[in-house]
């Protein structure tokens, strides 16, 4: 079994033209673990995740998948290696259908039956989504729209999803829902970086955790320890 | 009292400078230069109403033409001498206009005055559309004002275009207006209403915020633009004695665009420069383009090449120094300040 | 009646010209917000390289139509590499600026070349002719540029709805960021983009040569306005919207010359202006449904 982690920042600092927004950056991902990103609002959780995939720009540091280096790579090419991304916001292409935004995930296979066989995989997670086959993105609900997304980010087949803000906007069942259907994804084999400001979905659900605050990470552990630490209170809370 | 007077002495002062210079200047440059002078001037007029839309308030207008039109037109049509309104082109306009001949001020004023009313209504419908739709309904303006004028020959004499306008055009009623309304555009970056409109071009929603009425204020502007654009507009025509309704096309709006991009949208300074470098341009191509003799080589015409290398110079502006020449800022004089 | 049917069956003929103008445009107009004014030049050039193959190097028409489609492609791969990538996500006003100075650039420089005056296309005997249906005529003509119309406008639609590259272009057009994180190469996409809306030019170029027996320098400039309008009016980058869109404006400005009195003819080009006002006012996202956020 290899020891490589799937995917590591190496004190990455990057952001938007002048404006760093994250710092010395380090987090480690192994294959098939569930790390999430605590924080609350405009920490520079979704800059990680944004620069992960090229689209902010990188000043210093690292970035390897699998052992590569994949700072500053194309973002259609780290798609190509096989990491997926379901963005904040939901991220639907609202003029195209449901199955067309599901195609569109399957952009990169190259064999229709793999696509049908996905495609038929993402109805049985998300059976709604069968229902609304033809119907504009734009026209579905929020949580429909999330499951969406989420299925679209299935299609390609992916050795990592990066999740951003999954729960945002939607309603309690839903969030079990959206928890329940990620443990589920990620005990197929599919590693996952979650990015929640739902604090407790987030623990509840990953193995290893890194709180970042201020564009730094602050505090980091597994999952089971972070919710016994009081600090994780406080720091949240902007406390300290 | 002491200050007043300063101020006093100071505007006694520019002006007599004006009258020296121009005065001057007018004795000195004949012929080609004169001409060459005079399109400078009309260039600014150009250049700096047109910067206040497109600049200022940032919606990019390329339907200056169409209030370029209205404004010459209606000018021309009082200008001309009446024995040739009746007798030689034979329009149907009202009787008034017809029997009357006027000098030039009144022209001008009247026919600017159509151009604002042009503009105005050019603005309202168009108002409403987003950024470049905005400019898709400018464009669609021009189109509309040049098919009116080409196919109402009752009214524009169609094609034919109009001729006799009287050589009223001088250096002074140029560089005066010219002058002027550098002028009038510089104190008005640095008041409240120069400072709204910038604003608006920035931020809108912000603007709005602030309490600013954008209606009221895109009007104002427009307003202003249009009754100043129109004033070049006659003033060219004047000049070069004739009018056809391909006389403000997308070539020349064009060629306007060129200069205050070239000079920086948001600087008033830098339309000057920009007017400056597109007439040199154009008028120093001008006798290339006819073909000349070259040593004994007769090198053949371009026609278009003033346009063509125009074109070339606009679009590497906008590559490598979108922001202009000047930016938005303006050539600063403080030095002067110092001098007491 | 009859009359009714004939202007509408004229207008079949530049009516599919303007359609293939269309979609052509509305796909670069989607795909990268480009309001491209300089597409009348491609389409112009398209047809200049037909007539220089057919009319004055004598050579069969079907070359004629592959010197059109090279031209054109040649010369809107070359505005797109010198006039338009180098400005990439200016925004759409810097864009429309640097296609006017694109247009007025190549436009002049064909002036130059070969002035303004019309030239002579010849089109093979067998395409000309009439059929008649009673009073009203039919020219043989329009029908072959209409069919031609018709299956090209069925393969992209093909294309725009069933194939990779299509939901590539269209999920481009809407948020390209997203597209990218799903694979897609969108440079390579956009110049495949291009590339087809080249080729649309000039089959256009050709096609219209073909139907008015004649091309000019400055033929581009009102069929391009046609197509950015019917782009607007069919939703941006909705390649079916556009084609339908410019039939929509044929047949009306056909049937409004009909009605208008004699010498008012000339106003012609209005009618295309009132319908993007009352669009743009009424239904502002087009009468199909836009590919752009």
């Amino acid at each position: 079994m290899s020891t490589i982690p799937l995917l590591e920042l190496n004190d990455v600092v990057a952001g938007y033209g002048k404006i760093d927004i994250i710092n010395k950056i380090s987090i480690r991902i192994n294959r098939g673990g569930i790390v999430t990103l605590l924080g609350s609002n405009a920490v520079g959780k979704s800059t990680i995740l944004k620069t992960i995939l090229s689209q902010t720009s990188l000043k210093s540091g690292e970035i390897k998948y699998n052992g590569i280096d994949i700072s500053n790579l194309a973002t259609y090419k780290i798609a190509r290696m096989g990491i997926s991304v379901v963005p904040e916001g939901r991220g639907i292409f609202a003029n195209l259908t449901t199955k067309e935004n599901l195609l569109a995930g399957a952009y990169l296979l190259k064999s229709k039956q793999e696509i049908e066989k996905n495609l038929n995989r993402v109805y049985s997670i998300f059976p709604i989504l069968k229902d609304r086959v033809n119907q504009l993105a734009e026209s579905l609900s929020g949580g429909e729209q999330e499951m969406l997304v989420i299925g679209r980010a299935l299609m390609s087949k992916p050795n990592l999803i990066l999740l951003d803000e999954p729960s945002l906007g939607l309603a309690p069942k839903l969030v079990e829902l959206v928890g329940k259907i990620i443990k589920e994804i990620n005990n197929e084999g599919i590693s996952i970086l979650l990015v929640e400001q739902n604090a407790k979905l987030a623990l509840d659900i990953s193995d290893y955790g890194y709180l970042i605050r201020k564009g730094e990470v602050v505090l980091e552990g597994n999952c089971k320890d972070l919710v016994k630490n009081e600090k994780i209170k406080e720091i949240y809370l902007g406390i300290i | 009292m002491k200050l007043e007077k300063k101020i006093v002495e100071k505007y006694i002062l520019m002006i007599g400078l004006f009258f020296l210079t121009f005065y001057s200047l007018e004795k000195l440059l004949i012929g080609f230069s004169l001409t060459l002078f005079l399109l400078f001037g009309i260039n600014i007029i150009l250049a700096v109403s047109l910067n206040i839309i497109n600049g200022w308030i940032g919606f990019f207008s390329i339907g200056h033409g169409g209030i370029m039109l209205v404004g010459a037109y209606m000018a021309a049509f009082l200008t001309i001498p009446t024995s040739f309104k009746q007798g030689v082109i034979n329009l149907h306009l009202p009787a008034f206009i017809l029997n009357t001949q006027l000098p030039f001020l009144p022209a001008i004023l009247i026919g600017s005055i159509f151009g604002v009313v042009a503009g105005v209504i050019l603005v309202l419908p168009a108002i409403r559309l987003k950024g470049f739709y905005f400019c898709a309904g400018t464009l669609g303006f021009n189109i509309i004002m040049s098919t009116l004028a080409e196919n109402l020959p009752k009214i524009t004499n169609g094609p034919m275009g109009l001729r006799h306008l009287p050589s009223y055009t001088n250096i002074w009623w140029v560089w005066g207006i010219a002058v002027f309304l550098v002028y009038i555009t510089l104190m008005l970056k640095k008041s409240y209403i120069g400072r709204a409109f910038i604003s608006i071009g920035k931020d809108p929603c912000l603007a709005e915020h602030m309490g600013i009425n954008l209606l009221k204020y895109k009007i104002y502007a427009f307003g202003l633009s249009a009754f100043f654009t129109s004033i070049g507009a006659i003033l060219w025509i004047h000049l070069i004695l004739n009018l056809f309704p391909t006389a403000f096309d997308l070539t020349f709006v064009f060629s306007v665009v060129t200069m205050i991009v070239i000079g920086g949208m948001g600087s008033i300074s830098g339309s000057i420069i920009g007017a400056a470098i597109v007439t040199l341009f154009t008028e120093i191509l001008a006798p290339i383009e006819e073909g000349f003799n070259f040593f004994g080589f007769q090198v053949p015409q371009a026609l278009g090449l003033t346009t063509i290398l125009l074109g070339a110079l606009l679009i590497l502006v906008l590559i490598k120094r979108p922001e202009g020449i000047m930016g938005e800022r303006e050539i600063s004089f403080k030095f002067l300040k110092r001098i007491k | 009646m009859n009359y009714f049917i004939q202007q509408i069956l004229n207008a079949l003929g530049w009516g599919s010209i303007i359609a293939l103008l269309a979609a052509g445009y509305t796909m670069t107009f989607g795909i990268i917000g480009l309001v491209n004014f300089a597409y009348g030049e491609v389409f112009m050039i398209g047809a200049f390289a037909a007539y220089f193959a057919v009319t004055v190097f004598n050579l069969p028409f079907w070359v004629g139509i592959l010197a059109g489609i090279i031209g054109a492609l040649v010369i809107g791969l070359a505005i797109e590499r010198i006039a338009f990538k180098p400005v990439r996500g200016s925004g759409m006003i810097t864009l429309f600026i640097t296609s006017l100075g694109a247009s007025i650039i190549v436009k002049n420089l064909t002036l130059m070349l070969f002035d303004g005056s019309l030239k002579n296309f010849q089109v093979p005997k067998i395409y000309s002719g009439v059929y008649l249906l009673g009073d009203i005529i039919i020219f043989k003509k329009n029908i072959i540029i209409f069919s031609i119309t018709i299956i090209l406008g069925i393969m992209l639609v093909y294309l725009v709805k069933n194939t990779k590259l299509g939901i590539a272009m269209r999920g481009i057009s809407y948020d390209s960021k997203i597209s990218e994180t799903l694979g897609v190469n969108t440079e390579r996409t956009i110049i495949i983009t291009f590339i087809i809306a080249s080729l649309l030019g000039g089959i256009a170029g050709t096609l219209w040569g073909m139907l008015y027996g004649s091309v000019k320098a400055d033929m581009g400039a009102i069929p391009v306005v046609d197509a950015f309008i019917a782009s607007v009016i069919g939703g941006v980058g909705n390649v079916f919207g556009a084609m339908v869109s410019g039939y929509i404006l044929a047949i009306g400005t056909g049937i409004f010359i009909a009605y208008l009195p004699q010498e008012l003819v000339g106003l012609k080009p209005l009618f295309v202006w009132i319908l993007f006002f009352i669009i743009l006012i009424f239904k502002p996202s087009g009468l199909f449904r836009a590919n752009i956020k």
